[in-house]
């Protein structure tokens, strides 16, 4: 009982991230649209679980919302919309997949091995940097909100005109003529 | 950090009205039977100039290279050069594009429109002092180019494309993004010279996590200016595009990477000089080998033209890795001659376009000499721009080039670069062999309607070979413009 007070959030992280992986990895091997589909849905929880115990309670809830929800359920409308069965029997990797994997793999080695030789500062890993504006303790929301409408500004409104123009294509490319 | 001034925005105006001039022909575009093809051209060209006085004014209110909107937005005179610059070769894409969309039969108000939002990212882009506003505005680019690219949605070739260039686009996007954020877990900032000063302090600590996130950073952005061997796109994507967007592609598209890589490179990771000199220098060669060297047995001018703008990025890399003064201004005249030989020369091909895809191979070239001199003898002038020959500003770009490179101690690298360039003489000059040596059947001449079009590669041409005469004023233009910067390098 106490090794699992002390290591609780340690156990819950590799249990999120063992999750998120094995999704992930579900989402592109499966046959069945679906079934990736919801491996899918799977994976993005399980990383709203990591936000979570990092303290970011407002991206968790909004990768819930947007992902889970909204993303999610466009992908649901497409497969239903869009005849998708002939890819039961199609080939779904091109010739040069073991050359991708071999190259992934070397990736993440890589990455594991830099990121594993990293000291992170204790200061960085303190969640109360999430939660305060100007030393006063807020709500997570709060401090999001601050950083948005304060320092990202500029990028929150760029991104905006990015999401019209995202909106455009998509009617551009689909309309009939 | 102290909050926002509203006054701020104001400096902002040119961006914003570039968008509103867009989001208007969209506007315009959707109501009733549609704006027609020159009315909306028209209407860009007046936002674009618009625009450019803006540019013009917003320069003289603001401190100079002071970061302003809580550090994400700069106004130097760097940025003002290429402004400018996106703006002219924006406006002249609007010439070329004209006729073509009005033969395709697609509508107009939405082509313009994602053109000049295309353009307002650029211009956020090369203005952005802080990673996180420089990719949300280089995504801005990049999304309105995979629809432009897709325009001509029922050409088979377009569609292709445009799928190509989203799918790798948004991988190298992706990669960029991993490596902007393993630079975050490194530095704790993301604003560019605050990251020169804490690498500074991790390089000395021999941090790995930086330099992993640095390459990948490298990557994204080498993607963008389709350096070998991040240039598998660019042959697919450049056919297979509506022929303005290729131009628009090979030449704003390219310049604006081209602009930010710099600005990266230079202020943000300048610590770093040592590490990435290698880097670029690798890819360097890498690119002018491979795109002169395929470009060789390419049929089609369009492919051909895609493989010459992968040496050319190699190029006008030597001044990126020159990492001087000279190399800057020298990389920034280059890219200024760039753009107009490149648009006359995708000019020329527009002109000479039918349907079936016709003026795109080689063969259509035959006895052009006689069937339309004029427009033989502009193409006569891009193509020995292209390759480097005086009396054209290819010429006095690729000298200060090569000479920045052996400045600065990269002489292989500027020995590679002259060599690809005499290889580059061969495949630049089959053309010209059709254009004047070789007869056609046909010899009826070409119809030279779309006046706007023709003035568009008479300008170009017109302007390669001044900056090939008088290339001091443009040097001394970009030497200005750098002066006031406080580049960390120099």
């Amino acid at each position: 009982m106490d090794f699992l007070l002390v290591n609780g959030t340690a156990l819950l992280f590799y249990l999120f991230a063992a999750l998120a992986v094995l999704s992930a990895i579900l989402v592109v091997s499966s046959r069945n649209p679906l079934h990736s589909a919801f491996a899918l849905l799977v994976s993005f929880l399980a990383v709203a679980g990591l936000f979570f115990l990092r303290h970011a309670e407002f991206l968790a809830v909004v990768q819930i919302f947007v992902y889970g929800g909204g993303i999610m359920v466009l992908f649901l409308f497409v497969i239903m919309l869009v005849n998708l069965h002939r890819l039961q029997d199609a080939k779904i990797y091109g010739m040069q997949w073991p050359a991708a994997l071999l190259l992934a793999v070397l990736f993440i080695g890589l990455v594991s091995w830099v990121v594993a030789g990293v000291q992170f500062s204790p200061a960085n890993l303190s969640p109360a940097a999430l939660v305060s504006i100007d030393g006063e303790v807020v709500g997570n929301v709060e401090a999001v909100a601050w950083q948005l409408y304060q320092q990202y500004l500029l990028p929150f409104e760029i991104a905006s005109l990015f999401l019209l123009v995202a909106m455009i294509g998509a009617v551009v490319l689909a309309r009939t003529e | 950090m102290p909050p926002i001034a509203p006054q701020e925005f104001w400096l902002l105006v040119p961006e914003i009205v570039l968008a509103a001039f867009g989001m208007a022909l969209l506007v315009a575009g959707s109501i009733g039977r549609g704006i027609g093809g020159r009315m909306a051209a028209a209407a860009s060209l007046v936002g674009l100039a618009a625009a450019a006085v803006l540019v013009v004014w917003t320069q003289g209110q603001a401190t100079m290279g002071a970061p302003i909107l809580a550090g994400m937005f700069v106004l130097d005179g760097f940025a003002l050069y290429w402004k400018v610059l996106f703006l002219v070769a924006t406006a002249l894409t609007v010439f070329l594009s004209v006729r073509f969309i009005e033969d395709g039969g697609y509508r107009a108000g939405e082509y313009y429109s994602l053109l000049l939002l295309a353009t307002t990212g650029m211009m956020l882009m090369v203005s952005g002092f802080n990673l996180v506003s420089i990719w949300i505005s280089l995504e801005l680019m990049a999304l309105s180019s995979y629809i432009l690219v897709g325009y001509f949605k029922f050409e088979r070739r377009s569609n292709e494309a445009s799928l190509k260039y989203f799918i790798l686009g948004a991988l190298s996007s992706g990669i960029m993004l991993y490596g902007i954020s393993l630079l975050y877990g490194a530095t704790h900032t993301l604003a560019l010279p605050a990251l020169a000063g804490s690498l500074s302090v991790a390089v000395l600590q021999g941090d790995l996590l930086s330099t992993v996130g640095w390459i990948l950073l490298a990557v994204g952005l080498f993607f963008k200016v389709s350096a070998a061997p991040f240039h598998v796109w660019t042959p697919d994507v450049y056919v297979g595009a509506p022929t303005p967007v290729t131009g628009y592609l090979a030449v704003a598209s390219k310049a604006a990477a081209f602009a930010i890589l710099v600005r990266i490179f230079y202020q943000g990771l300048a610590p770093l000089v040592i590490d990435w000199q290698i880097v670029v220098a690798a890819v360097a060669t890498l690119s002018m080998i491979w795109g002169n060297i395929a470009a060789l047995t390419q049929r089609n001018v369009k492919r051909m033209l895609a493989y010459s703008s992968i040496a050319h990025a190699g190029y006008i890399l030597m001044g990126v890795l020159a990492a001087s003064e000279t190399g800057l201004w020298a990389l920034m005249f280059y890219l200024l001659a760039y753009t107009f030989f490149t648009l006359g020369a995708f000019g020329t091909v527009i002109l000479l376009e039918r349907r079936e895809y016709a003026g795109e191979t080689l063969d259509d070239y035959a006895g052009l000499a006689r069937r339309a001199p004029f427009l033989a003898a502009c193409m006569l002038i891009f193509l020995l721009a292209l390759t480097g020959i005086p009396p054209t500003g290819g010429f006095f770009g690729k000298v200060y080039l090569f000479a920045a490179a052996i400045e600065a101690g990269w002489t292989w690298v500027a020995v590679i670069g002259v060599l690809t360039s005499a290889i580059s003489l061969y495949y630049y000059m089959a053309v010209v062999v059709q254009m004047y040596f070789k007869d056609s059947e046909e010899i009826t001449p070409i119809p030279m309607r779309a006046p706007g079009l023709i003035a568009a590669i008479g300008f170009c041409a017109v302007v390669t070979v001044i900056l090939g005469l008088l290339p001091g004023i443009f040097v001394n233009l970009a030497k200005s413009s750098i002066l006031p910067l406080a580049w960390n390098l120099l």
